[in-house]
């Protein structure tokens, strides 16, 4: 009954404030939405990557790889010799599918059955209606090319079209369909010659797969030759999974400081809406209600907003990770591995997840406001300052806890460990920290500006009077637009570090003028290998303007730790130059005169590598060789890491011949298009396709691919800054509500449109320039532990801080320009209403 | 009609379109300069209306309305914030002071929207402080006052401008009666040391009888009240 009454008078307030209801809905409902996204967006890649593993390797188990593919007929002995097992040969590779980048997959059709990979469509493929099962319908073609249900619906393609696949036509003879539909997004089948021919590698499959159990994976791996190795499927998974880790924990933190803006503001609304029914609650004090009674009746109602709040940002969440799920996918495929799945993934957890965040958080945003509702004395809630009063001997106290978290994120910061997780916690540290000191330090800012110039103008006076006796309220709005703008800044430093130290990586690394790659329209970069006699090379070094020439395959290693993509370098005389070593060493002499390889920054941070460490490399020739580290390079091109190592070395240990790109170096002053066009005529008299690109070129594509990688964060930045936005938007419009007895009295005085408007524009330019002054230290913190901490924990990479002059304008410029932007509303709404109606209000 | 300081002629005046029923109907009223006039009548008869219209706080919806010979029914913003600063001063019931100024600052407040020079602005300060008795707590802010002392400051802010037409809607009215009368003298003496013109709305007989003339709102409009009571002086 009492309660009924008491949820009525409730609605009623907040019928009364659409407006700020609304707006705090929405600081919850982005908040939740940004959370939502990203965790199913982290999800969906998850899941996207085990669906398409699962289609992949069906109920393969194991597989056995070697370093440099298996020989047919050694694959070919091995499997006769083991009959008994289920084996399979597969080669896999990425292919340009209409221009698209697709996986093509080379199987064996009599040997598929029991992996129960794939099935054939029985109504598109009707017309091979055999007794065959399966896969084995594959073989109904001399040229079978099959493509997944999901591929053919996307681009709309149907049995018998004429395809475009690597620069060549091919017919497409076939549609399957996997356990997962979605899964198989991107997939085609062929069988494994065709596979071999298209993918550059005849005379070798990438890998046997196997179905054993664990005692006979233990007997088989010892009785396999050197330099091959059974390793079992989801060893290979997790090492996937654990390499875009790193990546998804960052867009989880960017995210979580998007909710932590949206507390702010959750608070900000919940006070307020308490602040404003200050003697409405007195009232029911005096009337019998107890203290715990309005105590809950707050937190009721920020339950019953944030539950609805929180279901309207899961679906945003949803809508958004939509948009999130391709620029991420993006960027799984230009860092780590191609990935085709692009579809969204909910999972109840996660859902519940955001919902569990949302409501909770918003109900600890709402406790003191509630305490504040409820512990007050009858009368002193009466009194209109008494809440200010309550907030100026909080702040120093939030102070002092903001400074205590500032000094533990620090020391938690500056623990020498690994844990990106440790390193995150110490920046969520950090930013609560100062946002607790924010209020104080505006207030003291806000105060001395209010001394000093006060003077001058009541209106200044007024302004900032106003600010500084409502800091419950505005200290928290400048809090908000402080955190925003900080991250904003935070990451745009990174960002900026990053790409200037990737920049003058790559004029480093690109020393020759063209550079030509063979089989590579895929994109993704890894370049398909050629054989080619030495006759032709030397034609090529001997062409017009062609100074020298150096040639480097990409091949993947094998080491004690893991497996590494190497380039084999065949090195001209400038090649020194494109290594900028970690540690100074005569590491090129060593590189180029003993059994060495140079491994990348990352990976030596991974594996605790440096210039004399040891590293295992499994060789086609000897097996297990111990190889010395040269030297540690900077290298922005993998996280994973990454090493390099002389083509003579390479030599000794493998047999593999090919090579995969050319490094032209031209003569000084030559023009370079009379250059390629020569090099193209040389490479016509090859069957070879291959690509010739100018270092300017490769350059620009290494570039965009580094701003893709950051597209999704800036997302998240103008997401977390419109948080931010609503933020200092409700503080401004609940403060003049608050006062609008006030301007009504100061109109009333005397005072013009104009002149209030004034007031307002200078209140807000006040939170704004306060706001910007205060992001500009924690944005350089957050940039600094983001450089030094997180980037070299997540990825492996150091890089130098820069801090561009035009950074600080530009965040001020942010801050005053969102709050300026804020005022317009409040401004236009103070001419308009009644000043009866205000005066009125007591 | 240059004597008139209020000339209200043939006002109506609606606050929900939709009720019939007008709050004043074709009010008529003539106030000449340096006239003291009290307002009396049933709460609800529409006395602040008629008050916050003639204040220009309200607009005049139908009907004429002139102060000091500039009709407000034609004005603009800009003409009634000039009207404001120059002709009128207003003192509210709940005294209205701004809770973030000190008192010396809420009373200057008037003249630092019209941009009154600061040497001005400090000796006219100096007398009213004076004149209303807090010159010791020129600095104190609005929270820390009597309600007695608060409506004095309020005075003081409505009529540090020198109006030459002074509005209270009952400023006694939150006041007990010593309190008030005080305050009733001091309005009284502010009023007769410029001459000023003095509407005010009131429930207590007392208070009317400091008026020179006493006129009863109802059914939405006035009376002339038969007896003169300025003798009648016991709260
Ligand atoms: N903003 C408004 N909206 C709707 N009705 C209003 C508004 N303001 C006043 N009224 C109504 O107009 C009528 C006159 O109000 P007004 O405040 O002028 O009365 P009053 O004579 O001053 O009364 P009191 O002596 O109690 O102050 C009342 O019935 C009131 O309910
Ligand atoms: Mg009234």
């Amino acid at each position: 009954m009492v309660a009924a009454l008491l949820f009525k008078s409730s609605w009623r307030f907040h019928r009364q404030h659409p407006l700020q209801l609304v707006l705090s809905l929405a600081g919850i409902i982005l908040g939740v939405g940004i959370v939502t996204s990203v965790l199913i967006t982290n999800h969906s890649a998850v899941r996207a990557f085990s669906l398409s593993s699962e289609a992949l390797y069906g109920k393969a188990t194991h597989q056995i790889v070697a370093a440099n593919g298996l020989p047919d007929e050694a694959a070919a002995a091995f499997i006769k010799t083991h009959s008994r097992l289920v084996i399979a040969p597969v080669i896999e590779s990425d292919v340009a599918l209409n221009g698209e980048l697709a996986t093509l997959i080379g199987l064996d059709p009599f040997r598929e059955a029991q992996f129960a990979r794939l099935q054939p469509n029985a109504h598109q493929n009707a017309s091979d209606n055999s007794a065959e099962s399966g896969s084995a319908a594959l073989l109904n073609s001399n040229y079978p090319l099959w493509a997944s249900e999901a591929t053919a619906q996307r681009m709309d393609l149907t049995v018998g079209d004429t395809v475009d696949l690597n620069g060549t036509e091919a017919t497409l003879t076939g549609l399957f369909s996997t356990a997962s539909r979605a899964a198989s997004d991107g997939l085609l089948v062929t069988d494994i010659s065709v596979a071999q021919t298209l993918g550059n590698k005849l005379g070798s499959v990438d890998r046997l797969e196997l179905i054993l159990d664990d005692e006979v994976a233990t007997t088989l791996a010892s009785t396999l030759p050197a330099q091959w190795r059974l390793q079992a499927t989801t060893q290979r998974q997790s090492t996937m999974k654990a390499m875009t880790r790193g990546f998804q924990i960052n867009l989880t933190a960017m995210s979580l400081l998007a909710l932590l803006v949206g507390m702010f503001l959750i608070h900000n609304t919940m006070t307020f809406a308490v602040l404003q029914r200050r003697e409405v609650f007195a009232t029911k004090r005096l009337v019998g209600i107890s203290t715990r009674g309005l105590f809950s009746i707050v937190i009721a109602e920020a339950f019953v907003f944030s539950a609805v709040a929180s279901i309207v940002g899961l679906i945003a969440g949803i809508f958004i990770a939509g948009k999130l799920l391709a620029l991420t996918t993006q960027t799984i495929n230009d860092l780590y591995f191609v990935l085709h799945v692009q579809q969204i993934h909910l999972s109840p957890w996660v859902l519940l997840t955001g919902l569990v965040l949302g409501i909770g958080s918003s109900i600890l945003a709402t406790i003191l406001a509630a305490r504040e509702a409820a512990s007050d004395s009858a009368a002193n809630a009466r009194r209109r300052s008494a809440i200010e009063e309550k907030t100026a001997t909080v702040l120093p106290w939030l102070m002092y806890v903001g400074l205590a978290c500032l000094l533990i994120g620090a020391a938690l910061a500056w623990i020498p460990s690994q844990s990106l997780m440790l390193g995150f916690a110490a920046l969520m540290i950090v930013f609560v920290g100062y946002g607790l000191s924010i209020p104080w330090l505006s207030q003291r800012l806000l105060d001395l500006t209010r001394h000093t110039l006060g003077g001058f103008s009541v209106l200044l006076l007024l302004a900032l009077g106003s600010l500084t006796d409502n800091m419950s309220r505005t200290g928290l709005a400048i809090a908000a637009l402080t955190v925003a703008v900080a991250a904003t800044l935070g990451v745009d430093l990174m960002t900026g570090s990053f790409r200037h130290s990737v920049d003058t990586w790559l004029q480093q690394t690109l020393q020759s003028d063209l550079y030509i790659t063979f089989g590579d329209t895929d994109g993704t970069g890894r370049s398909r290998a050629s054989e080619f006699d030495d006759t032709w090379l030397t034609e090529l070094e001997t062409l017009a303007a062609v100074e020298e020439i150096s040639t480097g395959i990409l091949v993947e290693l094998v080491t004690n730790f893991d497996t590494f993509d190497t380039l084999v370098l065949q090195p001209s005389a400038g090649s020194e130059q494109s290594y900028e070593w970690i540690d100074e060493n005569d590491s090129w002499n060593t590189f180029l005169t003993t059994t060495s390889v140079m491994v990348s920054e990352p990976m030596a941070n991974k594996y605790q590598l440096s210039t004399g460490s040891d590293i295992t490399l499994f060789t086609e020739t000897e097996g297990d060789v111990v190889f010395k580290v040269a030297g540690v390079y900077r290298d922005y091109g993998s996280s994973h890491g990454r090493m390099v190592m002389n083509r003579s070395t390479y030599d000794d240990f493998w047999s593999n011949p090919r090579i995969g790109s050319i490094g032209i170096n031209v003569t000084p002053g030559a023009e370079l298009q009379p250059v390629i066009d020569r090099v193209r005529h040389h490479l016509a008299s090859t069957d070879v396709a291959a690509r010739v690109r100018d270092n300017i070129s490769i350059h620009r594509e290494s570039l965009d691919i580094f701003d893709r990688t950051f597209a999704v964060t800036r997302v998240l930045r103008w997401l977390t800054m419109g948080v931010a936005f609503i933020g200092i938007f409700s503080a401004l419009l609940a403060m003049h509500l608050e006062r609008a007895r006030d301007f009504a009295v100061m109109r009333a005085s005397g005072g013009s449109r104009i002149q209030l408007r004034s007031m307002i524009m200078l209140q807000s330019i006040a939170m704004g320039i306060t706001a910007g002054l205060l992001a500009i230290p924690l944005g350089w913190m957050m940039s600094e532990m983001l450089i030094h901490i997180i980037n070299v924990r997540s990825f492996g990479w150091s890089m130098n801080a820069i801090l561009p002059r035009r950074a600080i304008p530009e965040t001020l410029a942010l801050a005053l320009g969102s709050a300026a932007l804020a005022c317009v509303y409040p401004a236009w709404r103070l001419g308009r209403h009644s000043l009866v109606d205000d005066l009125r209000t007591e | 009609m240059a004597h008139l300081a209020v000339d209200v002629t043939g006002l109506t005046h609606h606050y929900n379109t939709t009720s019939t029923q007008p709050i004043l109907k074709d009010l008529s009223l003539t106030l000449d300069k340096g006239q003291t006039l009290a307002l009396i009548g049933a709460s609800g008869s529409g006395k602040s209306t008629l008050l916050n219209i003639i204040g220009g706080l309200e607009p005049v919806q139908q009907g004429s309305v002139s102060v000091f010979s500039k009709p407000l029914q034609s004005a603009d913003d800009a003409a009634l914030t000039q009207l404001r600063r120059n002709t009128i001063g207003i003192v509210y019931q709940s005294f209205n002071l701004i809770p973030t100024l000190s008192v010396t600052d809420n009373i200057k407040l008037p003249m630092a929207l019209d941009g009154v020079a600061r040497d001005e602005q400090r000796t006219r300060i100096e007398q009213l402080l004076e004149k209303i008795g807090l010159d010791h707590r020129s600095n104190a802010f609005p929270d820390a006052l009597s309600g007695g002392e608060q409506q004095r400051v309020a005075i003081a802010r409505a009529v540090v401008h020198r109006p030459a037409l002074l509005l209270a809607d009952e400023p006694t009215g939150n006041l007990d009666a010593t309190t008030g009368q005080q305050v009733m003298h001091l309005l009284q003496d502010l009023v007769a040391e410029h001459n000023t013109t003095l509407l005010m709305v009131t429930h207590s007989s007392t208070v009317a009888g400091y008026a020179d003339r006493v006129l009863t709102m109802s059914d939405g409009t006035l009376k002339e009240h038969s007896e003169h009571a300025s003798s009648a002086n016991t709260w």
